[in-house]
């Protein structure tokens, strides 16, 4: 028996590819944003309202689900370019996938690259696809202890929009805790509260999304 | 379950270090898993055997060692060991952490059978 020492990173492959699809995109001139939450948070919707506000930055969407293509289809209804991406068992997007989504969109004429992730709230959090920025979601409906439950979802987070605000007032929400359990995670991004059905900061997240862009 | 890809990946890094060797068998692997990863130590070792089956690495022990978290604070540079769940600085109580131990999936070492030895073996 003899013993190799090797000592290398496992992750270190995807960790390459992720690199490969940033460095294609900054070549492009596109900013890359994907977007993680749980399955239901919002997470179309919020990018359905955001593509057909955002007339002057011209954007795609990599849309990654295990089966269907229903996202796509409710995207494209926009005019935007989207690409689904079905990863079958898969319970996260990979670089590799985003590459192969990337080889489908006209870099040259898309400023921002939203890439909607697997709703799932551990496996995501992990893997690096090349993105500038990452977005997550937090709903009303889901309660107010997930930032708690899955704090590495929330840590890696650039930005954390709690969703479906509107219900607040009818569904036992304490967003004070919310705000206690993000103070033990993640005090660099902001927490931003929205609403597709009042509207309620939408003007906040283009503009955070504007201020993004590649000059 | 992302413990499946991760168990894939191991194996194909063993798979390609053992041939490298002329290795014939593979009898252990050693992997250092951080604790960031969030990965099931018994769900990867099952995944592990599975990914390895009909390969070099058919049948060999996988050991696992946990590494805990550490991090430097993004704002006043202090070196602490945040909790899974508690990523505040003891310092300034940002938590603003960047990772520098406890974040990655480490391939270690590997035990190799050659072909002579196999032979002298009873196994």
């Amino acid at each position: 028996m003899s013993r190799i020492e090797v000592v290398s990173s496992v992750l270190a492959a995807n960790e390459a590819k992720a690199e490969q699809n940033k460095a294609r995109l900054h070549a492009a001139g596109a900013v890359a944003v994907n977007v993680l939450s749980a399955p239901g948070s919002g997470k179309t919707t919020l990018l359905q309202h955001t593509l057909t506000a955002l007339t002057d930055l011209p954007a795609a969407v990599l849309v990654g689900d295990l089966q269907t293509s229903r996202d796509a289809e409710r995207l494209a209804a926009t005019g935007a370019p989207v690409v689904q991406i079905n990863t079958g068992q898969g319970c996260h997007l990979t670089p590799d996938q985003v590459a192969e989504g990337l080889d489908r969109l006209d870099l040259e004429q898309i400023k921002l690259v939203f890439i909607e992730n697997i709703g799932n709230m551990v496996c995501p959090a992990g893997v690096d696809l090349g993105e500038d920025y990452r977005v997550a979601l937090l709903s009303v409906p889901e309660g107010d202890d997930k930032i708690a439950k899955y704090p590495t979802l929330f840590q890696a987070a650039d930005l954390i929009l709690l969703s479906k605000v509107d219900l607040l007032p009818v569904l036992p929400f304490n967003v004070a805790q919310v705000e206690a359990d993000l103070a033990l995670v993640n005090t660099r991004a902001p927490l931003l509260r929205r609403s597709t059905l009042t509207g309620e900061g939408m003007p906040e997240w283009l503009a955070w999304l504007r201020s993004r862009r590649r000059s | 379950m992302h413990e499946l890809g991760i168990a894939t990946e191991i194996v194909n890094a063993t798979v390609k270090a053992a041939a490298a060797h002329g290795a014939e068998r593979v009898s252990a692997v050693a992997v250092e898993v951080g604790a960031l990863q969030l990965v099931d130590v018994e769900a990867l070792c099952a995944a592990f055997a599975a990914a390895a089956a009909g390969t070099l690495a058919a049948g060999a022990r996988l050991d696992v060692r946990e590494v805990p978290l550490q991090a430097v604070c993004r704002v006043c540079g202090t070196t602490y060991a945040p909790a899974i769940d508690d990523y505040q600085c003891p310092r300034c109580h940002a938590a603003d952490p960047e990772f520098v131990a406890g974040n990655d999936i480490m391939l270690m070492s590997i035990d190799l059978e050659t072909a002579e030895e196999q032979q002298g073996e009873p196994h």
